[in-house]
């Protein structure tokens, strides 16, 4: 009787954790990418490497984004990104934590796409600040694809132009979000 | 005299201009196609940081690293996932974009060898409080290449 009791009990428990984990999608292979209108030249970069979860239970929704990883087509350009802009030795992530704000109204079970709204706190250069951004969700056959665009002023994040080129470089940077999240499996 | 000067001055200038914009212009360094700092098995790279990650982290992050594993996962677009034949982890890889045409050529399964900038580890811990945590064992890899 006690035997069966605890299998029951341990059947119970399994069930449960893994009930939680199919609301957990999740990527290690995100993209971030950013755009800088200049004078001089118009500055791109690309992270692969932005790990992702999102909770469809609760809405809730993490980045990690490992700043050295961002690829330039400039030597120069990452250089002085990782050095003097974001100094990534100092500061290595950049991360993201917050909700769907209408997460209630997205069925994950039945393909479809939905417009959402991102809010949560990002971190930058070691500065939190509160960001809101238009998002898309699209559901599909065990997947779940999330973007979002968004622009931050780099004076939020503390992080200073050169006097020699402020006036040639755009204070604000427009940041694309691409994310295919998978059910995360126990 | 004076018209020497001023040709010694011209070329000074136009060389100092041309270095400038070879600096400007130079690509990022090409990590894949010299030698690496180390070479290991993917699961011997995820065994050094699970063993000691203090260790590991500053032996190999930063580093040149060229490790071979099977293909789990393939982004055309420039990533894919590596994973050790013992299944201890895995290997995330973001592929220079020069190197991305040879992403084509591979497929799911594949056993090849990689070679990247070691980038970052993971250790495979839950925490109730972090969306990010359980997701396994994880090393990422940068401005990374499949080597022919």
């Amino acid at each position: 009787m006690k035997q069966k009791l605890a299998l029951l009990t341990l059947l119970l428990v399994t069930g449960i954790a893994q009930l939680a984990a199919q609301d957990r999608y999740f990527t290690k292979t995100g993209t971030i990418s950013f755009h800088s209108k200049t004078d001089l030249e118009n500055i791109d970069a690309t992270n692969k490497l932005v790990t992702a979860a999102l909770d469809t239970k609760t809405g809730a929704i993490q980045f990690n984004v490992p700043m050295k990883a961002f690829e330039f087509k400039r030597a120069l350009m990452q250089e002085h990104f990782n050095e003097n802009y974001v100094e990534s030795e100092k500061f290595p992530n950049g991360t993201f934590k917050g909700r769907l704000a209408n997460n209630a109204s997205i069925k994950y079970g039945t393909p479809g796409t939905y417009d959402v709204t991102v809010e949560g706190d990002l971190t930058i250069h070691g500065v939190t600040k509160k960001v809101n951004a238009p998002g898309k969700v699209v559901i599909s056959q065990g997947a779940i694809d999330a973007t979002a665009a968004f622009e931050i002023l780099l004076a939020d994040y503390n992080i200073t132009i050169p006097a020699l080129v402020a006036d040639k470089i755009s204070k604000k940077v427009n940041i694309n979000v691409v994310t295919k999240l998978e059910p995360l499996k126990n | 005299m004076k018209r020497t000067a001023l040709i010694v001055i011209a070329v000074l200038i136009a060389g100092l201009g041309v270095t400038i914009y070879l600096m400007y212009t130079h690509e990022p360094a090409d990590n894949v196609s010299g030698d690496p700092d180390y070479t290991l098995t993917s699961s011997g790279l995820i065994e050094a940081f699970e063993k000691d990650s203090s260790a590991a982290s500053l032996k190999y992050i930063n580093k040149v690293i060229q490790c071979k594993g099977t293909v789990k996962m393939l982004d055309t677009s420039g990533s894919l996932v590596l994973i050790p034949d013992d299944g201890s982890g895995e290997i995330i890889v973001a592929i220079d974009s020069r190197y991305t045409p040879a992403l084509k050529q591979t497929e799911t399964g594949a056993v090849i060898t990689i070679q990247g900038i070691c980038s970052g580890y993971s250790r495979d811990q839950a925490s109730e409080d972090d969306l990010l945590s359980g997701l396994g064992t994880t090393i990422r890899l940068r401005s990374a290449g499949i080597k022919q």
